[in-house]
């Protein structure tokens, strides 16, 4: 899948669960502190993703997390 | 083990004055606070727990390795666990240094016999894991 794509479902995902506006939002968006989201959001965001992407994301990948680009990195080698 | 809590916009600030306000109480220098290699917060001379929601920051320091959690009671969340179950994994995560990674934590057992509630805050969980349960809560 294309990064773009990628990118866009994301900050679907993103929208729903923070309820955060996503217009700005890009690779290089923070979860924590652009995003604001703690631990519990970071956990829903990656429910969301696995089921939107229908992958499984390894909890140590998932902890390295800092960026919307690690995440939209990740995803796109597994699809 | 000294809890301290309040509503401050700056969490880095409040975690200071936390850490300066242990030293008068207790006559001490727990020295710098740094992280671990796992992102654990760290003192040299004490143990340290931070935990924030929204605005309300708390900091546990202990002579005990402690691990503290916060959130609002009424936060809504699509996980299979109570808010307040949450705060019991989370608590305990933070006390092993490991923190909570991903779904896949929220899955295995854990031991809660160091597990206790802090029900200071009417609105909000507070949940700490410490063999320390001898604690006094303070408002900075």
């Amino acid at each position: 899948m294309e990064k773009s794509a990628i990118l866009e479902k994301l900050k679907e995902i993103i929208h729903e669960q923070l309820g955060s506006e996503v217009n700005n939002v890009t690779e290089a968006t923070t979860l924590a502190e652009d995003l604001q989201a703690d631990s519990l959001d970071k956990v829903e965001m990656i429910m969301a993703a696995e089921d939107e992407f229908g992958i499984e994301i390894d909890d140590d990948s998932a902890m390295a997390f800092e960026t919307v680009g690690n995440v939209v990195d990740y995803i796109a080698a597994k699809v | 083990m000294i809890i301290y809590y309040g509503f401050d916009k700056d969490k880095y600030d409040f975690r200071q004055k936390a850490i300066e306000s242990y030293n008068k109480t207790n006559n001490v220098d727990v020295g710098k606070l740094y992280k671990d290699d796992l992102g654990k917060p760290k003192l040299e001379k004490a143990y340290i727990s931070i935990a924030d929601t929204k605005n309300l920051c708390v900091v546990a320091i202990s002579s005990q390795e402690v691990g503290i959690d916060v959130e609002k009671k009424d936060r809504v969340s699509k996980i299979k666990m109570s808010i307040k179950q949450w705060t019991e994994l989370e608590a305990y995560s933070k006390w092993t240094g490991q923190g909570v990674k991903g779904p896949r934590d929220m899955e295995k057992p854990f031991p809660k016999d160091d597990i206790y509630s802090v029900d200071i805050l009417e609105d909000y969980y507070i949940t700490v894991c410490s063999k320390d349960r001898d604690f006094t809560t303070y408002l900075l």
